[in-house]
């Protein structure tokens, strides 16, 4: 059983790890919003033949 | 269903609108291939009117002035600038979704975010590829109204409160998970037998991972009993806190000196658990207070400035008192002032509440969030910044708030006295214990005090106000304080404004009285058309109705009426006085219509018709009323209107008392004598002059679509208007009170019959934890039976 010895550090180094992705990803605001994201999955490329570069006036 | 009159090809099928606002929008949606934003929103969008529509591409080249933008708009790395902006017409995902996909087609854009719930938009572009003005253009043209936004300190605070928490949470649910993995071998251990060096290192490795738990996510508990403590009041913090450090330092002892029980698997579920219960009432706290936030952003950014007869922009900060400003047509007045040169309306339902626009002479006042329904106007500041009416109000209104009593101080004296009481039996134990069996001393007395210590009863109050709380908030009812939730029912008296609360606060069409040859429908028609672009609320009540007339010319002159040739004839819709121009046998209104607002249509030649105008009653009114009287409560109204409204309302809600044409002052005044009689009284209001009196009632309750202003001090907003959800939520309110007592009796029960088995040493401390962690259990999963809808 000496092996957890080797095992557990190294399990605390992967928790270390997610737990500081997690400081990363909430710091730069990636939670901040958490409805918009749902809906641009689902949009279809609907653009039409030639692609707006600059507005109409 | 009436065919619409206007048509356009989209898509190559023919679709119809109500309007070319609406159509201009379709086809700019179709053109861009965002047609799917249909299907994600949620509800129809705003029609483009006069306050949000299609602003021309030049009027937003303002925005491109550096001075302009030197209040919203960062410069980040090479020549890529970003800017803030506040976005009216948002009501969805949907909205942002449309918005960052039709701006994103742009090359020039590098990045648009936008939040859904705050209406905050962040756009980083290349400046030199494309004008901030044509940006703000795009936006326009989808129907919504970019305005410049700066986020308010309090939104930046509590960006900062919401990440942190979420942070600590994080921390503490994943040391949790770790180191009740960690216990369960532990626990095994202590049963089957295992070797000392194992056991020794899963402690330490318990405690490795506890001690960031402890010191980041418990941090708020320790910080809040060192205020306690300096404020010499031991609150709930204090126990939690002391426990904490006990076992934890406890456990510490026990891990370097190979003692007997360690209890970091206590110690940080104690943390999650206590955390979720905060997070819950800070996310709803959070979205109340947004709400006040919004009348911040409603005073606009910048101003038209008058200087040697040109108007220039200057931000709002810069005015001063003396200073001549244009406000133009839908615009907010950002500074209270004067009307200058010539007669106007204007709109002061951030005010009051009031959707009817007021007619205002030169030289009249109007105060700052005032809007302008007339044609632009020309103004002289009379006061800026904190002198204005709006701020004056917000700070009374602060005061006001901090003074309110809570009622949650008799659970709080309770706690002290058990908390100083177990303190003192620790002490006797251990004393007691030291000079009986030294060994155990220690053990035992950490038995005593993890068993006795309040964490169900601590539990018990917040998670059951969290769980009522967000029931409530999922039904359309946000509390902005939870303690609302025991002042609910100790209510005994309910005093009602009138107009906004019981009524909709919007006009109605009741009746159309239509003279001679002409149907009444084709009236109604005809003022529906002359109406159709107005933004007065008469113009509200006829919107219903569609316009199929196209040979129509209109004239809206302000302050006077609508003309309009309909087939080469006139037709005139408005006052009885502008009417009279015309001809003057107009007939009079019969006797029961005179009291109401009344507006009269007529052609060059002859009289057409009246129509009759009413605030109707919200329809649940009548069963909210009849519900508070049945259950006891006195129900009373109270308005600043006059007595014949009033009393109808009085008697077709079987309001026995009623009070007409009150001041604010006078509302105050009342409510001070409910309260020198001993009454708890609840209070629902709808304006800003509403707000002084809701700050001081027990508990007030504000409409959703009322004054911002009142929405922000009322504990108690009904999002969706509806009355009937107010009575629901007092039984709520009554079933929460059932549920907290059923747990602090739990909780008390289960701490005095666990004490004298942990004082006389039968407790084995593992024994103590694994209650502890059980009573806490059972209180939170009592607390959930209050999460249901109805």
């Amino acid at each position: 059983m000496e092996i957890i010895f080797v095992l557990i550090p190294i399990s605390l180094v992967l928790l270390a790890l997610a737990v500081a992705a997690f400081f990363w990803a909430t710091r730069s605001g990636q939670y901040d919003d958490l409805e918009s994201p749902a809906l641009d999955i689902l949009r279809e490329d609907e653009l039409t033949p030639k692609e707006r570069k600059t507005p109409d006036a | 269903m009436p065919e619409p009159p206007v048509r356009a090809h989209i898509n190559e099928k023919e679709e119809f609108f109500c309007c070319l606002g609406c159509k201009s929008v379709a086809e700019l949606i179709a053109e861009t291939g965002l047609k799917a934003f249909y299907d994600y929103r949620t509800g129809p969008s705003e029609k483009p009117n006069a306050e949000t529509a299609a602003i021309s591409a030049d009027e937003w080249e303002a925005f491109d002035n550096p001075q302009m933008q030197e209040e919203f708009v960062v410069e980040d790395e090479d020549s890529c600038r970003e800017a803030t902006l506040l976005i009216e017409g948002i009501h969805c995902a949907a909205c942002t979704w449309l918005i960052r996909n039709s701006l994103g087609q742009f090359e020039a854009i590098k990045n648009v975010e936008i939040n859904p719930a705050t209406a905050r938009a962040t756009v980083r572009w290349h400046n030199n590829k494309l004008p901030l003005s044509k940006i703000l253009h795009q936006i326009n043209r989808l129907g919504y109204k970019p305005h410049p936004g700066n986020t308010p300190e309090s939104e930046a605070i509590r960006t900062r409160e919401k990440r942190t928490a979420k942070l600590r949470l994080a921390v503490a649910g994943m040391g949790m998970m770790q180191v009740m993995t960690y216990a369960v071998a532990l626990y095994l251990g202590a049963f089957e037998g295992m070797e000392n060096e194992f056991r020794d290192f899963l402690r330490w490795i318990s405690m490795i991972v506890a001690i960031p738990v402890v010191l980041y996510s418990g941090m708020p508990f320790f910080k809040g009993a060192l205020r306690d403590i300096n404020n010499r009041h031991a609150g709930m913090d204090v126990p939690i806190a002391l426990a904490l450090a006990i076992a934890f330092l406890a456990s510490i002892w026990m891990t370097l000196t190979g003692g007997e029980e360690v209890y970091f698997d206590s110690v940080v579920m104690f943390i999650f658990f206590l955390l979720v219960a905060r997070q819950v009432e800070m996310h709803i706290r959070h979205k109340s207070g947004s709400i006040a936030d919004q009348l911040a952003d409603m005073i606009p950014g910048h101003a038209l400035k008058i200087v040697d007869g040109e108007n220039i922009s200057v931000p709002i900060k810069q005015l001063a008192t003396g200073d001549t400003i244009r406000v133009r047509q839908g615009d907010t007045v950002p500074s209270d002032a004067i009307l200058l040169e010539k007669e106007n309306w204007v709109n002061e339902s951030l005010l009051t509440g009031e959707s009817v626009p007021v007619k205002k002479q030169p030289g009249d006042d109007i105060p700052a969030g005032a809007s302008i329904t007339g044609n632009s106007a020309t103004l002289r500041i009379t006061r800026t910044g904190a002198d204005t009416t709006i701020s004056i109000i917000s700070r009374l209104l602060n005061k006001a708030q901090s003074k309110k009593p809570p009622l949650a101080q008799m659970a709080d004296q309770i706690a002290s006295w058990f908390i100083l009481g177990i303190l003192l039996l620790a002490s006797i134990t251990f004393m007691y214990w030291t000079q009986t069996e030294p060994d155990r001393a220690l053990a035992i007395t950490l038995s005593v005090l993890v068993a006795t210590c309040p964490c169900a009863l601590s539990l018990a109050t917040p998670v059951s106000l969290a769980a009522a709380t967000s029931a409530l908030a999922r039904a359309g009812v946000l509390l902005t304080d939870t303690r609302v939730l025991e002042t609910l029912p100790k209510v005994d008296t309910v005093i009602f404004d009138k107009t906004g609360t019981l009524t909709e606060g919007q006009l109605e069409l009741v009746e159309t009285i239509s003279h001679g040859t002409t149907t009444a429908e084709r009236c109604r028609e005809i003022a529906a058309c002359m109406e159709a672009d107005s933004n007065h609320p008469v113009a509200q009540a006829f919107r219903e109705i569609p316009c199929k007339i196209n040979d129509l010319e209109v004239n809206t002159q302000t302050g006077r009426g609508i003309e309009a040739i309909i087939g080469g004839q006139k037709y005139r819709l408005g006052s009885r006085r502008f009417i009279s121009e015309w001809f003057d046998n107009i007939p009079a209104l019969p006797a029961t219509q005179q009291s109401k607002m009344a507006v009269c249509l007529a052609r060059e030649d002859q009289y057409l018709a009246w129509f009759v105008f009413e605030d109707p009653l919200r329809e649940d009114a009548a069963k909210l009323v009849e519900h508070f009287s049945k259950t006891g409560l006195d129900c009373v109204l109270a308005s600043g209107d006059q007595a014949e409204s009033v009393q109808n309302v009085a008697t077709q809600l079987a309001l026995p008392i009623s009070h007409s044409g009150l001041l604010p002052g006078d509302k105050l005044q009342l409510l001070d004598q409910y309260h020198a009689k001993g009454k708890t009284v609840m209070m629902l209001g709808d304006g800003v002059n509403d707000a002084p009196v809701l700050a001081a009632s027990d508990v007030s309750v504000a409409m959703g679509r009322g004054a911002a202003l009142a929405q922000s001090t009322a504990d108690i907003l009904l999002l969706d208007n509806k009355l009937a959800s107010l009575s629901w939520a007092r039984q709520k309110a009554m079933a929460t009170r059932k549920i907290i007592r059923q747990n602090l009796a739990w909780a008390l029960l289960y701490n005095v019959a666990i004490l004298p088995m942990a004082f006389t040493g039968h407790l084995e401390p593992w024994m103590a934890a694994l209650g502890m962690s059980l009573s806490s259990l059972v209180v939170v999963l009592n607390a959930l039976r209050l999460s249901k809808e109805r």
